[in-house]
């Protein structure tokens, strides 16, 4: 084996066609919490071959040196800015049959940023406004991708879906009209009530969030609450439903609140993830949160899976991304240092183990 | 996951779950001890001791000394847990589904905030449990619940009794929102009822309606069974009636159905503020009625009056009344405060006492857990620093479920529960 | 009703001769008999008797022996206790702000009401003293008055005049906390110019003063005639006593009493801010021993500065106030009287803003939050009665003092207690059982044949034949028709 030292510039132009890749980084995160000291990764054909400490490399493969980490590409468990206008609908409250795939542009200029800043994969979600917004999908930021076109059904549990001239008016409302939706047993309903597909509720004040975690520990339902800032000061009441917490990012401003709560997620064992779309900002406000959440205190490991391996869980791609694993889609970024030190640089990106253009 | 399954059973089934109260911090085990115990029959018990365990009353000792140590706690007075069956404790509009006029499927306990701060002051102010129920904007709201005002951060958990009452209302408020559709209709509110004989049509479709359905499954209508129920006098009837014109309809409406044989509801006249102007109609028709917290000027809701004395006026026709306080917005209406206004329009003490406790209680059927110091019912008791209802003494110390919301010692902080 | 003879005929004339109200007792003797007697200036007195000639209490005690010709009220359930003393309010008035920034030429003599329904409520919850000074909406406000709510002329009210002057450190509607300071400073800047061009005018020959003086139509004789050297401790102007008294601006002068220590301030703050400048202009200018704060809840915050400067605080608002905690959202409750008594402010509760919240609420609820009931009475009672430099003559029931006498139906503080009688100057001046209002409120009944009972009979019913609060029990027997569904 042949080991070369070749340093990597950020400003490369691409490297084309999917060919063979052997990376030995200081630091391989493993998208699980756990970290890999001088690990290995391969990459053919856009797959991870191997990770791990010592690889068999096959002929011919140069081993690239990086003197920093290597991590998954980042996963956000929701997001709307990429689709732009397409989000919201306001003709009806319930359109279970929609799905954002459909709005899905592959040249969206915000796919690129979000690439960019290292978001290699996303879960596109409908509007907060509508009872029953559609099927979320997740899509790739590079290759025009749609990863999964129904990955869950899209609730708005929050009063941005109440109106106060049309039904519903009330959550009660609201509540029953998804009672006797699921009670009608047809159509994604059905497959809600079977476990065949998972719930994303959207949910802002706290007794939304309770009212999400009553209506699907009734109802058998799994999948995720999204959107509520202080989920976590209900975290053991999540624990006992089963469900998962997207957050959206948290802003410069003095949200210590909002950072004790997504402790007490972390602390609680309740599976997590970020989202992007905090108002006014763009895709590094991920990396900027988790960052946030490192200094406040958060469990490092609970961290890295709520970036990478429980987000793409959350998002039902979970066989496909969020871990540098044999089999899984090569997706994944190289740090100068470490990833969640905001004075790290995004090296280098790879989609499908193709290197982005960056420039 | 099984787990889950299972807890969803249970919580479906109204039962509390074994783990509910394992994340409490606070204990539930306590020594309560008062120099005068005042119970909802109207004696007071001197220097009393209550064992509460496991979030019950299981002892009341008379005769007894403080105990020190951490788990006692002592006051001048002790009462049950205050009840109110109209705290009015609401998100506003998402407080009542306006869909539909008559909406007796929808249960207020889908749309219950349990972070408003009302409710942490609610308990802190004696009120322990409350009845919730939809807002009176529709003809009929839907279903109300009764729940404890803390404990659980799940309304399931806190609820005494689910579907407690079919809740209404006659007068002005349901038809204020709706007007005539001119052309087309414009929104949801382009519809009847617009006037108070309009809000009277509903009730008395709704009923028929639901009564025909009995025989013709044609009839019936979303809710309806609830509506067929309270007709059966299985579900209370809790209609807000704030003027005696009101109270009139609420009250010839029950016997029309009675005369035609259609039912024999129960009502509970919520609001009642002219009660006093023809107090007969309620004696005759076996009417419970809850009063709206008195107005210091005469005047109150929908341009009703009330006479300060109302509460006694009924109470010696031996008409079921309790008291409420429609929110603890000022601490000039708080319900212990109405207990006051009470007495000092002329109730007997006792008399006030059990139409903030036993009375209403015994309205909604919850007197088995609740409403007065009994071995035996749920540890709700409520400490006073002297004789309650004075405006020289206050609550010092509330315990829900054994909890303490609002501790009584003085060198600890005031843990309330969240 | 017949009489059985004429001698119990010859008895009852004599009782219906001695009217309880009326003329006949203002220079008369009243003695009032009592179960308990609160005299606020010792310890209670049980089964006493309060002796009132020309309206001054002359004697107080258990076995008094009472003058034959005295009018005798003899109540042996009922309590006594001195009338309330409301230290400052801004109630009463046809309007209680003026627009001028600036006003102290102005007196709140002119916008009273005396018939006006604040004063009649006011004797209805037992307050027979009140401070009545302007609204705080503006810089320097108008002159106060203490008043009696009774009589229908402000001369029959009036107990004191020049009760101060009110200034407002809460920033008037309009204007910034430093617009509002600068212009406080500006008053007294402007007062101390005028004084010394005036003084100069005079030294060099001038009359400038003299013809400002006669075109207000201002008198300028006796008293008005003399010049007085400047008091104060603050500032001076050098040469003031060339000036005859008489001359000076009537805009400047009640500013200039201010300052030589002639008149009190009440002053008022909103906010903890607020008092810091308070105590700011009322040293700079040399009349914080004269000055009174009149606080809102929030001040509780600067109770340190106002120990420090000695000054008396009458606490508007509610008395607790309830703060948000910004990182959890648990609300924090604090009773700012007890902050008071533990920093050892003199301070005076006042009556909330609907009337019914009036002192006895306020003092009662106080010893519910945790003011010890003699603070509490003491706040009502002889704390603003020293607000008020009236501690010789109101305040508690003392050979001496004035005869304001309150007869309540149990203990003062007790929830169910009413104000049967109140006497005001050794005149009974309020009878509860003749209040027709109380009575209106009370049982909804309203004498027959006054035209809101008729009206609101018709109207409440929402059916002619129905009578309101029938006696008899009967109902109207207007039923619908029994419906046949459709």
């Amino acid at each position: 084996m042949l080991a070369l030292v070749f340093t990597v510039f950020a400003a490369l132009s691409p490297v084309q066609g999917s060919g063979t890749l052997a990376i030995q980084a200081k630091t391989l995160h493993l998208g699980d919490g756990r970290v890999l000291e001088k690990g290995i990764l391969l990459v053919q054909d856009g797959k991870f071959r191997a990770v791990g400490a010592g690889a068999d490399l096959p002929p011919g493969v140069r081993l690239i040196q990086h003197e920093g980490a290597i991590t998954p590409g980042f996963v956000a468990a929701h997001d709307q800015h990429t689709l732009g206008e397409e989000a919201a609908d306001g003709t009806r409250a319930m359109l279970p049959e929609a799905s954002i795939a459909d709005a899905f542009d592959p040249k969206a200029k915000e796919l690129r940023l979000a690439a960019r800043a290292g978001v290699t994969t996303l879960l596109l979600a409908p509007g907060a406004s509508n009872l029953v917004g559609g099927q979320t999908a997740v899509v790739k930021t590079a290759g025009a991708r749609v990863l999964q076109r129904k990955s869950h059904l899209a609730l708005s549990l929050s009063s941005e879906a109440l109106r106060l001239d049309t039904p519903p008016t009330s959550p009660m409302g609201a509540i029953n009209v998804l009672q006797e939706e699921l009670a009608g047993n047809a159509g994604v309903f059905a497959e809600l009530k079977a476990g065949r597909l998972p719930v994303m509720i959207h949910a802002v004040e706290r007794h939304e969030v309770l009212r999400s975690l009553e209506f699907a520990t009734r109802n058998g339902l799994k999948g995720s609450i999204e959107g509520a800032p202080l989920a976590g000061e209900l975290a053991d009441e999540i624990k006992q439903s089963g469900l998962s917490v997207v957050l959206q990012p948290f802003s410069g401003g003095d949200s210590r609140r909002e950072l004790r709560a997504a402790l007490a997620l972390a602390t609680a064992g309740v599976p997590f993830a970020f989202g992007l779309d905090a108002p006014n900002a763009g895709p590094q406000v991920l990396r900027l949160s988790a960052a946030m959440c490192l200094r406040e205190g958060m469990d490092r490991k609970a961290l890295e899976k709520a970036l990478f391996a429980d987000a793409a869980t959350i998002c039902g791609v979970g066989d496909r991304v969020g871990r540098l694993e044999r089999g899984l889609d090569a997706d994944f970024l190289l740090w100068s240092g470490d990833p969640l030190d905001l004075t790290s640089r995004l090296q280098a990106i790879y989609v499908d183990g193709v290197r982005l253009d960056t420039h | 996951m099984s787990q889950m399954i299972t807890s969803g059973l249970l919580l479906a089934l109204g039962c509390l779950p074994a783990f509910a109260q394992d994340k409490q911090e606070s204990s539930n085990d306590w020594n309560v001890f008062a120099e005068e115990l005042y119970t909802a029959d109207g004696g007071v018990i001197k220097n009393a001791l209550v064992r509460v365990q496991g979030g019950k009353i299981v002892a009341i000792v008379p005769g007894g000394s403080a105990a020190s140590g951490d788990d006692s706690l002592r006051a001048a007075g002790m009462t049950a847990g205050m009840i109110d069956l109209s705290a009015r404790i609401d998100m506003g509009f998402a407080s009542v589904e306006q869909e539909h006029e008559i909406s007796p499927g929808m249960r207020i306990a889908d749309s219950i905030d349990l972070f408003d701060p009302e409710w942490t002051r609610t308990a802190k102010s004696g009120v322990t449990t409350v009845l919730a129920n939809p807002r009176d904007d529709d003809v009929i709201g839907g279903l109300g619940l009764a729940l404890k005002t803390a404990g659980a951060n799940s309304v399931v958990e806190r609820t005494l009794k689910a579907d407690a009452v079919l809740r209404g209302a006659i007068g002005t408020q349901p038809s204020q929102r709706n007007h005539p559709a001119f052309g087309s209709p414009s929104d949801i509110f382009s519809r009847r009822p617009t006037t108070r004989m309009g809000v009277e049509w509903e009730w008395r479709k709704a009923m028929y309606d639901a009564a025909a359905s009995r025989a013709d499954k044609s009839r019936a209508y979303q809710g309806s069974e609830h509506v067929l129920a309270a007709l059966d006098g299985k579900l209370a009837l809790c209609i807000q009636t704030w003027s005696t014109q009101d109270i009139r309809t609420a009250v010839f409406l029950k016997e029309e159905i009675e005369r035609e044989k259609l039912g024999s509801p129960r009502l509970i006249l919520d609001a009642a503020a002219e009660a006093w102007k023809e107090p007969q109609l309620l004696v005759r028709s076996k009417a419970m009625v809850v009063l709206p917290p008195f107005p210091l000027q005469g005047r109150t809701g929908e341009g009703s009056f009330m006479a300060h004395d109302t509460a006694k006026v009924l109470h010696d026709l031996k008409v079921p009344i309790a008291l409420s306080a429609h929110g603890t917005g000022a601490a000039e209406t708080r319900l212990d405060r109405q207990a006051g206004l009470a007495m000092r329009g002329g109730l007997p003490f006792e008399a006030a006492l059990a139409a903030v406790t036993i009375a209403p209680a015994r309205m909604i059927g919850i007197d088995d857990r609740v409403g007065s110091i009994e071995v035996g019912k749920d540890a709700d008791i409520v400490l006073w620093s002297g004789v309650p209802f004075e405006l020289t003494s206050r609550v010092v110390g509330v315990l829900i479920d054994g909890r303490l919301v609002l501790d009584p010692r003085p060198d600890k902080n005031s843990a309330a529960a969240k | 009703m017949r009489l059985p003879s004429p001698r119990l005929a010859l008895l009852a004339s004599l009782v219906l001769a001695l009217p309880l109200s009326g003329n006949a007792l203002a220079d008369g003797k009243l003695a009032i008999k009592v179960g308990r007697i609160v005299t606020m200036s010792g310890p209670d007195i049980v089964n006493g008797a309060i002796l009132i000639e020309n309206g001054r209490i002359t004697a107080v005690g258990a076995d008094l022996k009472l003058p034959w010709d005295a009018v005798v009220i003899d109540q042996p359930k009922m309590v006594a206790f001195p009338g309330l003393v409301e230290a400052h309010s801004a109630r009463g008035m046809d309007r209680a702000n003026e627009n001028i920034d600036v006003a102290p030429f102005l007196n709140v003599r002119d916008s009273i009401d005396p018939v006006g329904f604040y004063f009649e409520d006011s004797l209805r919850w037992g307050i027979t003293t009140i401070n009545v000074q302007q609204g705080p909406d503006c810089v320097i406000g108008a002159q106060g008055l203490v008043v009696k709510p009774v009589g229908i002329t402000i001369e029959d009210m009036l107990v004191k005049p020049d009760a101060g002057l009110k200034l407002s450190a809460s920033p008037k509607r309009g204007f910034s906390p430093a617009t509002q300071q600068q212009a406080l400073r500006s008053a007294f800047s402007e007062l101390r110019t005028y004084l010394e061009e005036i003084v100069r005018d005079k030294q060099q020959g001038g009359e400038r003063a003299k013809r400002e003086a006669l075109f207000q139509g201002r008198d300028l004789e006796g008293e008005k005639s003399k010049g007085k050297a400047m008091g104060g401790n603050a500032w001076k102007v050098e040469g003031l006593e060339v000036i005859p008294r008489g001359e000076i601006d009537e805009k400047q002068e009640p500013l200039l009493a201010l300052v030589e220590g002639r008149l009190p301030a009440f002053f008022y703050c909103a906010r903890p801010m607020d008092v810091q400048r308070a105590l700011e202009i009322a040293r700079a200018n040399g009349f914080l021993a004269r000055t009174t704060l009149v606080c809102n809840t929030a001040c509780w915050k600067a109770v340190d500065a106002i120990a420090q400067a000695g000054v008396p605080v009458v606490l508007e608002g509610p008395l607790v106030q309830i703060e948000r905690d910004p990182i959890d959202g648990r609300e924090i409750e604090t009773f700012v009287p007890k902050i008071f008594v533990d920093k050892k402010v003199r301070f005076a509760l006042s009556s909330s803003n609907t009337t019914t919240e009036s002192l006895w609420y306020q003092a009662a609820t106080a010893v519910g939050l945790g003011l010890s009931r003699d603070n509490a009475l003491k706040a009502v009672t002889v704390v603003p009665a020293e607000i008020l430099g009236l501690q010789k003559r109101v305040g508690s029931i003392e050979a001496g003092k004035d005869g304001n006498v309150l007869l309540f139906s149990g203990d003062p503080l007790s929830v169910t207690s009413f104000v049967e009688h109140v006497i005001v100057e050794g005149k009974p001046v309020y009878d509860r059982s003749k209040d027709i209002r109380v009575k209106a409120l009370l049982e909804g009944k309203l004498p027959a044949g006054t035209a809101a009972a008729d009206e609101k009979g018709a109207k409440a019913s929402g059916a002619t034949a129905a009578k309101p609060h029938d006696d008899t029990g009967t109902v109207p027997t207007d039923e619908p028709e029994p419906k046949k569904k459709d």
